[in-house]
């Protein structure tokens, strides 16, 4: 892959999967909550290379869209180049984006890039906060949501995510935090591609259970010994494991693109 | 409609019905779990099986059963993953076993063992003129591979898509540890594709050293699959016109279905064959056998270890082909694979609920023939490995099973009833 290649896919994975998860956020921190206020506001971004993504906030969600609806956004900000958008979401230094519509609001975009830089702290917590179940679970549910949409951007733009994807095998699989939690799920079928949470639409083909939050922890840190943790029940898989495999497989690619954080010590 | 959400694992239900019965598995492995990666790793980890629903560590066997550290006993269809094809602890070969042991194993050099072992393969495998010998079926399939290689000067592996030779990076499916360029030159075909064969044959003409072939197709997870009338022989006839060494893996099937190499059952010819599992009935051993056109790449390619020429696992060998011949034992493990495979089958047709087999009777794959995910498999297999006043079934849910000769008719007749109650209970679930 060229660089530039990569800067797009990167670009692609912070608009679609990482951006989208301020919905969690918003759900989970106050602090989150707070910068927003009593106000709704919504941004679009807009790419050079095409791509585009819209963040509609409001209480405690934040509906994402990466259609027309863009065009409803109260401001919207175009970035010459990938790498710039990279840089600016990253939070280094980079030339700030061109505002090509609601340059009334633009200042609002402040509070946009605040409760980001919340999101960026949210999903690097220290030990301390991960000691905290609650804090624990919604960081579980966050993180995972971004792994699975990056999933499901590598399964249709990037080469070698397609051919895993595409070798198979496929079928839908389903995870959850012990085995009353609320389901998360993907379907890893040719051009059904989804994910969700909730019930899903069938039932799942296998069905990976963490019965304990801190070894969930280690798996989306890419720090689980999964045989282990089998064996001793801490993580179940029913059904057809060789799918659990292909998510992990596919799970694998993404820190290629968005690096993993790390499983602060004592957890 | 099933009632379950499908959340519901075998190990609650096991949980539910019987109050901890892998207890002692379970504290061993939290043991191991501190100072072993995985556990336990490999085909025997938990994790392949049915983790939390079956029994970890094994305490000893005898014929067709084992006893695990709980006490609990099987009767037993995987036979260590296939190399006891005799019954464990088959006195025969045990009592020569222990002579060789009490003169020694370990030497400075190799005992006429290897000597006399080599002649006697070599009698039985119809094309072949040399023999070598490892410990592990990966030792000597890398090392087929290398002699191909060494052979043609050619760089290039095909291989069936989903088949296993062994832990080695050009052929094992994970992609940890290992490099892009390990497997830069191994590329895969489908079983039973010839013209998908014949395609990449093509596009690296001149280039191909081998082509590694299992008898007929036997992935996990999956049903086994025969080869297609003509499949082998047509590649076979491909391999000699490019010049390219044919290897048969039979590591798997190799003396179950026929003395001399399953080709024999199916009407092919390689130039390398594989054996390991069965041939030691237990004790470790693996051998490869050639023609006489590759005896001086042969020579050439390196092969040694600290134990494999170790004389023990060597007698043990003699012994077991000479009463595999004896008795005629794939003939009677085809016999008794079938019994068991009627039998599953009549249990299927009675509870609506059919049982799916495939492969060759004495090597069986079998699950639910109306669902692909193993879901209620692993159920049902569950239930046999708890079954009925402390006896199980070791039924394996995703891999192939293996019948030995211990295997009498009776303990058929006692699995199927395990089976039966087994079934019972996984379609209790449904209505
Ligand atoms: C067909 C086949 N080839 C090779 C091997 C590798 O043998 P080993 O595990 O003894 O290295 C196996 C093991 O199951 C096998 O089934």
């Amino acid at each position: 892959m060229t660089p530039a290649a990569i800067e797009h896919l990167r670009c692609r994975l912070f608009l679609f999967a990482v951006l989208p998860a301020m919905d969690d956020l918003l759900k989970a921190s106050e602090e989150a909550r707070a910068l927003l206020g009593d106000e709704s506001f919504s941004v679009a971004f807009k790419t050079r290379s095409g791509l585009r993504g819209a963040y509609f906030l409001e209480g405690e969600t934040c509906r994402f869209d990466w259609g027309n609806a863009a065009e409803k956004a109260d401001v919207e900000l175009f970035f010459h180049s990938d790498a710039q958008a990279n840089s600016t979401f990253e939070g280094r230094k980079a030339i700030p984006p061109m505002p090509t519509r609601g340059i009334s609001k633009i200042g609002r975009v402040k509070q946009f890039q605040d409760i980001a830089a919340v999101l960026e702290d949210f999903l690097q917590p220290n030990g301390d906060a991960l000691r905290d179940t609650d804090f624990r679970e919604a960081f579980v549910k966050t993180y995972f949501g971004i792994m699975l949409r990056s999933l499901c951007q590598l399964c249709e733009h990037e080469r070698v995510s397609r051919e895993i994807f595409r070798s198979g095998p496929h079928g839908l699989a389903q995870f959850q935090l012990g085995r009353d939690g609320v389901p998360t799920w993907l379907n890893l079928v040719p051009r059904r591609l989804d994910w969700g949470r909730g019930e899903p639409p069938r039932t799942a083909d296998v069905t990976v259970c963490f019965n304990d939050p801190a070894v969930a922890l280690h798996a989306l840190h890419d720090e689980m010994d999964a045989q282990a943790e089998l064996g001793l029940g801490t993580l179940e898989i029913n059904g057809f494991p060789p799918l659990a495999e292909q998510v992990n497989l596919l799970m694998e690619r993404i820190e290629l693109y968005l690096p993993r954080g790390k499983t602060p010590a004592g957890i | 409609m099933e009632l379950s959400s499908g959340t519901v694992s075998p190990q609650e239900r096991i949980g539910a019905s019987n109050a901890q019965p892998y207890a002692e598995s379970m504290a061993l492995f939290r043991r191991a779990a501190q100072v072993i990666p995985c556990g336990i790793y490999g085909h025997q980890s938990p994790a392949a099986t049915l983790p939390g629903a079956s029994p970890y560590y094994a305490a000893r066997a005898e014929g067709c059963r084992y006893w695990d550290v709980d006490g609990r006993e099987y009767l037993d269809f995987i036979c260590g993953y296939g190399p006891i094809v005799l019954g464990y602890r088959h006195p025969e070969v045990e009592e020569v076993a222990e002579r060789q042991r009490r003169d020694g194993d370990t030497f400075n050099h190799p005992t006429a063992r290897m000597v006399e072992l080599a002649e006697r393969l070599v009698s039985l495998v119809d094309f072949a003129s040399w023999a070598v010998f490892g410990k592990n079926g990966s030792d000597v399939t890398s090392w087929a591979v290398r002699v191909a290689r060494e052979s043609t000067r050619r760089k290039k592996i095909l291989r069936l898509s989903g088949g296993y030779h062994g832990i080695d990076p050009w052929c094992n499916h994970s992609p940890a540890g290992i490099i892009e360029e390990d497997r830069a030159h191994v590329h895969t075909f489908h079983w039973n594709d010839l013209e998908g064969f014949a395609q990449l044959m093509r596009r690296h003409a001149g280039k191909v050293a081998c082509v590694i072939v299992t008898p007929y197709h036997h992935p996990a997870f999956g049903d086994s699959i025969l080869p297609a009338r003509g499949f082998l022989k047509a590649i076979e006839q491909k391999c000699r016109d490019e010049g390219v060494v044919l290897i048969l893996d039979d590591i798997r099937a190799g003396f179950r279905l026929h003395l001399g190499g399953s080709h024999r059952v199916f009407g092919f010819s390689p130039d390398i064959i594989c054996f390991s599992k069965a041939l030691g009935n237990g004790h470790p051993i693996s051998a490869a056998l050639g023609r006489k056109e590759l005896r001086v790449p042969a020579s050439r390619v390196f092969l040694t270890g600290s134990f494999w020429n170790s004389a023990v696992p060597m007698a043990a060998s003699l012994k077991v082909l000479d009463i595999l011949e004896r008795d005629d034992v794939p003939a009677k493990l085809q016999r008794s694979g079938q019994r068991l495979r009627e039998g599953l089958e009549r249990l299927g047709t009675e509870f609506g609920k059919d049982i799916l087999g495939s492969g060759p009777a004495a090597v069986p794959f079998y699950r639910f023939n109306d669902e692909s995910n193993f879901r209620q498999w692993q159920r049902f297999c569950a239930y046999a490995m708890e079954g009925e006043g402390g006896v199980g079934a070791f039924f394996h849910p995703h891999h192939n099973w293996f019948l030995s000769a211990a295997h009498t008719d009776a303990d058929i007749d006692q699995a199927l009833e395990i089976a039966r109650v087994a079934m019972q209970r996984t379609l209790e679930e449904t209505i």
